[in-house]
C-alpha cells in the first residue's frame, strides 16, 4: 500500500476566504458569529451566471487548489447544494443534484478522470479524505481532489431550527452553557497524492494521512450514542491503520458543534480513547460555524497548519469548560510538541470518521 | 482478491426478491412495488411509518439481502458497512419537507421531515434495525452504472480491512414532486442490495475477483452495474 499526502489545501469560511485568512483569525480567538445571529453567509459571493452560492463558495477553493494534475480523481463531498434549487421554486439554471456540482468542479479543474459524490450527512468530506486514501494507497489513483462546498439556506436554517439544535445566543463548543451551534458558508478543496505523483508534479507533501476510520453509532437518525461508541471505533480504527498509540497523539481537533449531545458524546469518547490524560482538544465551530459537508474537510485543512507550526487555536465562544473537557480546551492558543493530530467528525445517520495526520517524514 | 456474494435481495416495480429466493431479479421502469412490513421484517422498524417511499424500498432490499445472506436475526452490533448508490436520494422528502417550511412563517417546518432529509439517513434506518456499526454513507453514480461506484467503494472497505462484511447496493424512489429530472433518467426506480464478504464464508453465491482495479465476475466479464452482480 503507498503512503498517502496532503499536497495542496485551500478553504473559504466566513472568517476569511483563505485558509491563511482564516488561520490566522482563528488563531486570534475571533469569531464570524459576535453579531448573535445563528447562522452567517460570506460577504460579498458573487455567483457567476447560471450558477449558485454554492458554486460562488466553492469557486474560490478550486481556483485557489489549481492546478492540480490532470490525472487527479475528484470527489465531490458538499450535502445540501440542491437546497438553493429547492428555494427556487426548480426552476433557476444550476447545478441540482450531487453529480452536477462534481461535474463543474471536474470543469473548473480541466481534470479528466472523472470521479464521484460522497454523502455522510456533516461527515462527507472526512469520509472523503478517507476513501480518496484508500484509492491512492492501492494505486487507483495516483493523485485525488477532495473538495466541497455547502452555504446558509433558509432550507437548513430551518430544519436545524425545528430540530432546536441552533444557538439563541452564541456557539460555545465543549462550555458549561452550551446551547446549540451556529451554521456559516463554506468550501474546502483538498489535493491529496501519493510520493510517485507528488515528486512528478513537483508538489511537496504537507501532512500524512496516516489512517482513518468509519464507524456507524446505530443508535439514532439524529442523535448520537451518549456513550460515543462510534466515535470510539472510528478513532480506534484510524488510530490502528496508523500504527499509532493513543498516547503519540497529540492533538484533538474536535467536530465540536456546540450542542449538549454532540460535544457530550465526542467527550465521552475522548475519556474512553485516552483516559484521564488532559489532550489539547479545540473546535473551530464557535468561529467559522458548522459547514456541513466541507465542516470535516475545512478542520483537515486547519489541522496541516497546525501540524506545521506545532499549536492549535483557541475554542471560539468557550467561556467556562464543562468539567471534561476542563483542562483539554482552552480559550488560548494551545502548543503541542508531537507530529501527530487526529481530527474527527459526526453526523446525522450515526455516522463518525476520523483521521489521523501526521507531519511528513522529510519534515520530522 | 476474491469478494464473496453472500447474498442478494431487491424491491423494483416488477417486486421484490432474493438472489436464493428463486425470483430473478427484473427491471421495469415505474413505482416500486414494496411489500408490508410484517413480510419483510421480523420486527419492523419503529419509525416506519415516518418512512418516505425512498427510505422504505432501501431497507426493504437490505432486509431481504440480509435475510438471503441469513444475517437478518436479531443480533449484537456487527461491524458490516453500508454503501448505497443514489442520484436523487431524499429529493422528494426535501421538497415535502420545504412545502411545510413555507407555511405560515415556518410555524409548520417539519421536524419529522427533516431528519430524513439526508440520503444517507435510510442506511442508519438499517443499521439501527440490524445493529449494524461499520461505515455508511451514499456515493453517486451514473444512470448506465447504478451500483457500481458502491460495490467499488464497498470493496475498498474490505480490502483496507474496514470492515469484514459490506451491503452495497442502489437505491432510487420515484417522486410525484419532483419536476426536473436528469437529462438521461430512464425511469427505473428501486432498491437491490448485494453483501459481500472478503473472508471465508461458509455461504457464497458467487464470486467477483479484484484484479488491479477492475472487478471482474465469475463469467470473466467487468462488473458494469449492480444487476450484474445480483441478477
Amino acid at each position: 500500500m503507498r503512503e498517502v499526502f496532503i499536497v495542496k489545501h485551500a478553504v473559504a469560511t466566513v472568517l476569511g476566504d483563505s485558509l491563511q485568512r482564516t488561520w490566522t483569525r482563528l488563531l486570534a480567538g475571533q469569531s464570524a458569529f459576535g453579531g448573535g445571529a445563528p447562522a452567517v453567509r460570506s460577504a460579498g459571493l458573487a455567483p457567476a451566471r447560471g450558477e449558485n452560492r454554492v458554486c460562488a463558495v466553492a469557486r474560490k477553493v478550486l481556483e485557489a487548489v489549481a492546478p492540480v494534475p490532470a490525472e487527479a480523481g475528484l470527489i465531490w463531498t458538499g450535502i445540501k447544494g440542491n437546497a438553493e434549487f429547492i428555494e427556487a421554486g426548480q426552476a433557476a439554471d444550476m447545478p441540482w443534484l450531487a453529480e452536477h456540482y462534481r461535474q463543474w468542479a471536474v470543469t473548473m479543474l480541466g481534470t479528466g478522470r472523472g470521479g464521484f459524490e460522497i454523502n455522510a450527512a456533516c461527515a462527507s468530506s472526512t469520509v472523503g479524505i478517507a476513501i480518496a486514501s484508500q484509492k491512492i494507497a492501492r494505486g487507483e489513483y495516483g493523485c485525488a481532489v477532495v473538495c466541497g462546498g455547502d452555504v446558509v439556506t433558509d432550507f437548513v436554517v430551518r430544519g436545524f431550527s425545528v430540530l432546536k439544535a441552533l444557538t439563541p445566543a452564541r456557539c460555545r463548543p465543549f462550555d458549561v452553557a452550551r446551547n446549540g451551534m451556529c451554521i456559516g458558508d463554506g468550501a474546502v478543496a483538498l489535493l491529496l497524492a501519493d510520493a510517485r505523483t507528488a515528486r512528478a508534479h513537483r508538489l511537496q507533501p504537507l501532512a500524512k494521512v496516516a489512517g482513518w476510520g468509519i464507524a456507524n453509532d446505530a443508535n439514532h437518525i439524529t442523535g448520537p450514542s451518549p456513550d460515543g461508541a462510534g466515535l470510539v471505533r472510528a478513532i480506534a480504527a484510524a488510530l490502528e491503520m496508523a500504527g499509532v498509540r493513543p498516547d503519540e497523539v497529540q492533538a484533538f481537533c474536535a467536530h465540536g458543534t456546540g450542542t449538549a449531545y454532540n460535544d457530550g458524546m465526542e467527550l465521552a469518547a475522548i475519556q474512553a480513547v485516552f483516559g484521564a490524560r488532559c489532550l489539547p482538544v479545540f473546535s473551530i465551530k464557535g468561529a467559522i460555524g458548522h459547514t456541513l459537508g466541507a465542516a470535516g474537510g475545512i478542520e483537515a485543512a486547519v489541522c496541516v497548519h497546525a501540524l506545521a507550526e506545532r499549536r492549535i487555536p483557541p475554542t471560539a465562544g468557550l467561556e467556562i469548560p464543562e468539567p471534561r473537557a476542563a483542562g483539554r480546551v482552552s480559550q488560548r492558543v494551545q502548543d503541542f510538541g508531537g507530529r501527530n493530530i487526529l481530527t474527527a467528525n459526526s453526523g446525522f445517520g450515526g455516522i463518525n470518521a476520523a483521521l489521523l495526520l501526521c507531519v511528513p517524514p522529510d519534515r520530522s | 482478491m476474491r469478494i464473496h456474494v453472500i447474498g442478494g435481495g431487491w424491491v423494483t416495480a416488477a417486486g421484490c426478491g432474493r438472489i436464493g429466493g428463486g425470483t430473478r431479479l427484473q427491471l421495469t421502469p415505474g413505482t416500486p412495488a414494496v411489500p408490508p412490513p410484517a413480510e419483510i421484517y421480523a420486527h419492523p422498524p419503529q419509525r416506519y411509518r415516518r418512512f418516505d417511499g425512498y427510505c422504505r424500498i432501501g431497507c426493504a432490499a437490505i432486509a431481504l439481502a440480509l435475510r438471503d445472506a441469513g444475517m437478518d436475526g436479531a443480533q449484537a452490533a456487527r461491524p458490516v458497512g453500508v454503501i448505497a448508490s443514489t442520484r436523487y436520494g431524499c429529493f422528494d422528502t426535501d421538497l415535502a419537507f420545504q412545502a411545510t417550511a413555507l407555511q405560515d412563517n415556518s410555524i409548520y417546518a417539519s421536524p419529522g421531515l427533516f431528519a430524513y432529509t439526508l440520503p444517507g439517513i435510510v442506511l442508519a434506518e438499517a443499521a439501527i434495525l440490524f445493529r449494524l456499526t461499520g461505515p455508511t454513507f451514499t456515493v453517486g453514480d451514473p444512470a448506465a452504472q447504478r451500483g457500481r461506484r458502491a460495490i467499488q467503494v464497498g470493496v475498498d472497505l474490505l480490502v483496507s480491512g474496514a470492515c469484514p462484511v459490506v451491503l452495497a447496493g442502489w437505491i432510487d424512489a420515484d417522486s410525484r414532486r419532483l419536476r426536473r429530472r436528469a437529462e438521461d433518467d430512464d425511469g427505473l426506480r428501486g432498491a437491490v442490495f448485494v453483501v459481500l464478504s472478503a473472508g471465508d464464508t461458509p455461504k457464497m453465491i458467487r464470486e467477483i475477483t479484484l484484479q488491479g482495479t477492475e472487478l471482474i465476475l465469475e463469467s470473466g466479464e467487468r462488473v458494469r452495474s449492480i444487476f450484474d452482480v445480483a441478477g
